[in-house]
Parts: structure tokens; C-alpha cells; sequence
């Protein structure tokens, strides 16, 4: 599903001494089944936008519009917004709250009127696409689990729900390095599989370049740059300056070139710099 | 969640703001306690005219100070209806069963004068003083309260603790809500049972994280070697300054003027 906005602009409390503008004028259209990345640092809006998208937050002035149905439209109830848009917001686990695993991932379908079959084939599914074993986890309470599976549980509650976009806010932040990477693996296969549009917010660029079709830049509520990573990453300096940096690998062909290593630095994704740098040496050595 | 006004600190710099947090609790305790022996039109002006420039003085837009009085409006008017209705006396007005009588209008009168000035005179105080001051000045405070003397830091630590609790677990709460309602959940229809079973997915991951948060920061105090008690000293010592004795003498000036209004009628 495309999500579209124009000129969105967001301001918390008008009007009393604590008034500020989180987002302002921003313009941006997405195509179906994209990838999309949202960057920029602490506090530069992305939390705030990622809120309009299933109308938890109306715009103050601009508007939202997702598939063709402009949200402000009143006639359009919250639900059928839900179903629509999914949203794990950042440490999901704390959101957990029945007594097991299948009931808390069947919270949101039963919201949404799905049956009890459709609903349990539902759980199934979505348990699956995170990677956790149905039979032996069904039962178990949600607040036995580590810290990881809790994070799986509370995204399948939202993946059950069928939305045809997702949007995840640092879903792998606080995991240790196997399990951030089973969770991106996992949100990448909702993405190629099942053609769901994903909005991923992240700090890490890496994840973001390894990942994503198209990376969002936000600084200070506005959004700077809207491009695929390539050209996103190839902007150091701008990135430098409003708090942000390029990926590892992008780093370090960087470093390697100023050092006058003859490397191409457009590359950013880890298994191209190695190529690249393989590449070089090889050329450098005489046969 | 925005309409909780007392308890909420409004940032500005103005006299009001400046004052020790000690004398600002002690003027609120008198003022309120005054306005208990206020009987009469006069006092009153006295009594409202002092909260105006106290308001004055402390820079909050009346707006704000207004919005304290929200959640009690309705507790105000039931009240005066009750006193208005059912208040025996000389009877002026007759509809029915219902009479109104002449001391019914005055008690009536009274006890919202009485409501307003004293949640408005409270609010104003946690309007302009950080919850760290204020109990920092109820612990000073209660040092030269007898029994209580020996407990007093621990008192004081309590309330802290839960005070700088409050934002933390409104944030909390708003985010909570705020995922439940994007697993479709709702909270604004249905009868009070539905509506009450609907806040359990609220509320249990709020209890959960709230006693977790606790656990987290006794232990974090622990590991620190935290112990309370006489032996502590403080980084920003409580002084009183001319200003703080200005503004309790004229309080307690004006508060007196309203005690001989009575004088008057």
C-alpha cells in the first residue's frame, strides 16, 4: 500500500509555554510493497510521523493519506485504520499483558472481529514469521520469556492483525547480535514474502543500508533527504553534521581512500566493500 | 492526560517562582486555614483580591491557573445546589417542594467562594515550585514537627521518589495506550463493564513496568550506598531571603483584615 502525506506538520500543547513543533512541511510518497528506512537523530520528528500513519496523532495542519483514503476523513473508524497499518512501537515487550502467548497475540485479530479459526490460523502464522514454535510456546506466560522472545510475541500481536504496512520503531535495539539480526531477517521476509510495505526506524546505519529501498533523513522535524541508500550514504558530510553517520563498511572505504588506496566509495553494504576492497588489492599486487 | 494541572510545573522565572518553597507551603497552609473564618462579602474581596496578585506576581497565564478548577466544577456545583436546596431558614423563592432559603443562597456562596479560592491557592503553589523543592521544604518543614523530626528525610525521599514518578509513568501510560490502540483495542465504547475490562490490557503493563522501575532504582540506590538519616548534608541549603519575609508578613496582614471584616457587618 502507498502512503502519501503533504505538507504534514505536527505541534504538541499550542498555545501554552511547553508548544513545539515536532514535524513541519513534511511532503513525501511511498510506493507499494517499499522498504522504507527513516534516520535522523534523538528528537527530530520520527516518532511523531510514524504516529500519523494510523492516526494515533492528527496532523495540526497537512494531511495523511494511505492508499488513496485520506485519514482526517471522520467517516473512517480507527479500526479499519488498524487493520490497515500495523505499528510496533519501540520496546514493544512492555505492552504484554494476558495471560499467554496465544492470547496476547490473538488480542488484536479478535479486536478486529476475525473468528476464533481465523484468529488461531492467524496466531499460527504470525508466530511463525518471527520464528517462534507454536506448540511450545503457546501456553507459556509472556513474562517467562526472555527478552527477545518477549519482543517476537509483541510483533506477531501486531503481524497477526494482517496489516499491509508495518511500521517498526528500532525493533532490534537492545537485542543481542543474533537476535537483532533474526528480527530483521524476519521483517525483510514479511517484505519479500507477503509484499507488506515496511517503515523501519533505526539508529543503526547498517541495518538500515543492508536493508532498506529507500532511507528517509529527518532533522529537526523536516525531512531532508528521501532517496535509495546509495545516494542517502553518499552524503557523509551532511549526515555528519546533523548527528548521524554513514555505515561501517562505508567508513572504512572511506578511511582507505583519503589514505590513497585506489577503492570506489559508493559502496556501503558489507559484502560490496569486501568485493571492492578484494577488487583493489588485487589490482594493486603486480602478477 | 493534559487536563492534570496540579502536580504540573509551570516554567517560568517570576517572583513567585523564587520564593522559598517553605514559605510558599506555610502561606498556603494559613491562606487556606483563613479562609475557613472568611464569613463575609469583604473578606472575601480581601482574600480574592490577594490570590490576584499572587497570580500576578507568579507569571502563569490565568488560563492555566483556571484549568485546576476543571476537574472540581462539578464537585462545586452540586455542592451549592445541595446547600442551596435543602438549607433550612427565611424562605425567599418557592417552586413546589423546593424552597430557597436566605442563609441556603449564603452557604451556598460560601462554600464555592471558599472551593475555588482555596484549589486555585493550592495549584498556584505546585504551579510555581518544582516537586524537588517542595519536598525539600516539607522535609524542612517537618523537622520542627515533633514527632515526625526523626523520619522526616525518609518522608521527604518518599514523596520525591513519587512525585518524579508521575511524568514518568504518564509517559508510560500514554505509550501503552497508544500500542493497544494500534492492536485495535477500545476504550471509548461499550457499557462501564466493557469499559472497565478494556483498561486491563492497560493496566497490567503499567503495573508491571511501575514495579519494575522501583525495583530497578532501590536497587540502583543500594548499590550506590544510600542511607538516609541526620548524618546527610545537602547540596543547595534551604535559606530565607527578605523576600520570603516580606510576603509572609503580608499574608498574614491581609489574612488578618479578612478576620475583622467580620467587624464590618
Amino acid at each position: 500500500m502507498a502512503v502519501e502525506t503533504i505538507s504534514l506538520t505536527h505541534t504538541y500543547a499550542v498555545g501554552t509555554a511547553f508548544e513545539f513543533t515536532a514535524i513541519k512541511g513534511v511532503t513525501f510518497k511511498t510506493l507499494a510493497h517499499e522498504f522504507i528506512g527513516i534516520i535522523g537523530h534523538t528528537g527530530s520528528g520520527k516518532s511523531t510521523l510514524i504516529q500519523h500513519l494510523n492516526k494515533l496523532l492528527t496532523p495540526t495542519s497537512g494531511s495523511v493519506i494511505v492508499n488513496g483514503f485520506d485519514l482526517s476523513d471522520k467517516k473512517m473508524p480507527m479500526k479499519e485504520i488498524v487493520k490497515r497499518v500495523g505499528i510496533v512501537f519501540q520496546y514493544p515487550e512492555y505492552q504484554l499483558f494476558e495471560e499467554t502467548v496465544y492470547k496476547d497475540i490473538a488480542f488484536g485479530p479478535t479486536n478486529l472481529g476475525f473468528s476464533k479459526s481465523e484468529t488461531d490460523f492467524l496466531v499460527r502464522e504470525a508466530m511463525d514469521f518471527v520464528s517462534l514454535d507454536f506448540e511450545k510456546l503457546k501456553d507459556e506466560s509472556p513474562f517467562d520469556l526472555s527478552g527477545g522472545q518477549k519482543r517476537r510475541v509483541a510483533i506477531a500481536g501486531v503481524l497477526a492483525m494482517k496489516p499491509q504496512i508495518l511500521v517498526l520503531d528500532e525493533p532490534a535495539s537492545g537485542l543481542d547480535p543474533v537476535g537483532r539480526e533474526g528480527i530483521l531477517r524476519s521483517i525483510r521476509r514479511m517484505n519479500k514474502e507477503i509484499g507488506i510495505s515496511i517503515f523501519l526506524v533505526s539508529h543503526n546505519m547498517d541495518d538500515v543500508a543492508e536493508y532498506c529501498d529507500r532511507v528517509m533523513v529527518f532533522s529537526k522535524g523536516e525531512l531532508l533527504l528521501f532517496e535509495s541508500p546509495n545516494e542517502v550514504f553518499a552524503h557523509a558530510d551532511l549526515l555528519e553534521s546533523i548527528g548521524l553517520e554513514v555505515p561501517q563498511a562505508k567508513k572504512v572505504l572511506l578511511m582507505l581512500k583519503e589514505r590513497g588506496f585506489s577503492v570506489d566509495a559508493s559502496f556501503y553494504t558489507c559484502d560490496e566493500a569486501v568485493a571492492e576492497i578484494a577488487r583493489c588489492l588485487r589490482q594493486a599486487k603486480p602478477c | 492526560m493534559n487536563d492534570i494541572t496540579v502536580g504540573q510545573y509551570y516554567p517560568v522565572d517570576s517572583p513567585m517562582h523564587r520564593l522559598d518553597p517553605r514559605t510558599k507551603l506555610k502561606g498556603v497552609f494559613l491562606y487556606v486555614m483563613g479562609l475557613f473564618f472568611v464569613n463575609n462579602l469583604y473578606g472575601y474581596g480581601i482574600a480574592f483580591i490577594l490570590l490576584c496578585v499572587c497570580v500576578a506576581c507568579s507569571k502563569v497565564p490565568i488560563s492555566y491557573v483556571l484549568r485546576s478548577l476543571k476537574p472540581i466544577l462539578m464537585v462545586i456545583v452540586f455542592t451549592s445546589i445541595i446547600n442551596l436546596v435543602w438549607t433550612q431558614g427565611n424562605v425567599v423563592w418557592q417552586m413546589g417542594f423546593i424552597k430557597i432559603t436566605d442563609s441556603g443562597i449564603s452557604l451556598a456562596a460560601n462554600m464555592a467562594a471558599r472551593l475555588v479560592l482555596i484549589i486555585t491557592g493550592s495549584s498556584l503553589l505546585t504551579l510555581t515550585t518544582t516537586t524537588v523543592a517542595l519536598t525539600d521544604g516539607i522535609e524542612m518543614l517537618l523537622r520542627k514537627v515533633p514527632l515526625l523530626s526523626k523520619v522526616s528525610h525518609e518522608i521527604g525521599m518518599m514523596m520525591s521518589i513519587a512525585l518524579s514518578f508521575i511524568p514518568t509513568l504518564t509517559e508510560e501510560l500514554d505509550r501503552i495506550v497508544k500500542a493497544q490502540k494500534s492492536r485495535g483495542a477500545d476504550f471509548e465504547s461499550g457499557n462501564i463493564a466493557a469499559r472497565a475490562k478494556a483498561m486491563i490490557p492497560i493496566l497490567v503493563p503499567l503495573f508491571v513496568s511501575a514495579i519494575q522501575r522501583a525495583s530497578e532504582l532501590a536497587m540502583a540506590m543500594e548499590s550506590r550506598c544510600y542511607t538516609g538519616g541526620t548524618n546527610r548534608t545537602r547540596m543547595k541549603e534551604l535559606k530565607y531571603r527578605p523576600a520570603d519575609h516580606l510576603s509572609m508578613t503580608c499574608l498574614v496582614a491581609a489574612l488578618a483584615a479578612c478576620y475583622f471584616t467580620k467587624a464590618l457587618v
